[in-house]
């Protein structure tokens, strides 16, 4: 009788390993085509955004904007809240060609705060 | 509406130029003004006009983008302030430069993965990732 409780005990145990191992894979796999299948969604989220979303939102747009003026020694950019900062000197001259960069990265807002000399 | 007021000579010279897919939108009192000029020098009058409106764009209730770099299939013009463009192994200036393009170099633009990176082929075989807002149409 014991014998036969660990017997089932142990079919048991391994059915719901087997069963554990299945929902991770699928998991897994959920994972992937999420991934793809939300992507066009994005725009429709964007009018309530939970914080990770808008967190993830300044990194993608601090990549950017780093970007943007990277070309422009002295300027640097900062991102909060899908708005860009710009602070520093530049040039007359080149400020048309630094903003084009900085507004082709789709936020929200600029604050320009530079020195134009 | 009153953002589109005070910015109604720049729309006026958008739909004028023939800016194409333009779209002006209000959110959180920023306007933004999208399209795709047909020349960089169009999109370099509507930023001039931008500029007489709101001297060194400091009101921060304008995003004016518009799209003049040269289209996927097309030839592209290297417009660069002086310096050579780099041409990088992915989409981001964190990747590894595989090679250079020349100031007013003549280059092919195969794809367009994202607003920032055209994914280019120069007349010498390289191949790769080159920022968009320096190439024109050709």
């Amino acid at each position: 009788m014991k014998h036969s409780k660990t017997l089932l005990l142990s079919v048991a145990v391994a059915t719901s390993v087997t069963l554990f191992s299945c929902k991770g894979n699928n998991t897994n796999n959920n994972a992937d085509t999420t991934t793809t299948t939300v992507a066009p969604e994005a725009p429709d989220t964007n009018t309530t955004p939970p914080p990770p979303v808008e967190a993830a939102v300044d990194d993608s747009l601090t990549t950017k904007a780093n970007d943007a003026v990277k070309d422009y020694p002295g300027v640097t950019a900062s991102v909060s809240n899908g708005e860009v900062t710009l602070t520093g000197e530049i040039s007359k001259a080149k400020l048309p060609k630094l903003l084009q960069a900085v507004n082709a990265t789709n936020p929200k807002k600029v604050n320009n705060q530079l020195t134009v000399k | 509406m009153a953002l589109q007021e005070k910015y109604k000579a720049l729309i006026d010279a958008a739909q004028a130029a023939g800016i194409s897919d333009l779209q002006v939108k209000e959110e959180n009192n920023v306007l933004h003004i999208d399209g795709t000029a047909a020349s960089g020098q169009v999109k370099d009058n509507l930023w001039a006009i931008y500029d007489k409106i709101d001297p060194d764009y400091r009101a921060g209730d304008l995003i004016l983008n518009i799209d003049a770099s040269a289209a996927a299939g097309s030839k592209a013009k290297v417009i660069t302030q002086s310096s050579n463009l780099n041409i990088r192994k992915g989409p981001g200036t964190d990747q590894e430069i595989l090679g250079k393009a020349a100031h007013g170099e003549i280059i092919t633009v195969i794809s367009k993965p994202n607003d920032q990176w055209s994914l280019v082929r120069t007349d010498k075989g390289i191949e790769g990732y080159a920022y968009s807002q320096y190439l024109e149409q050709a």
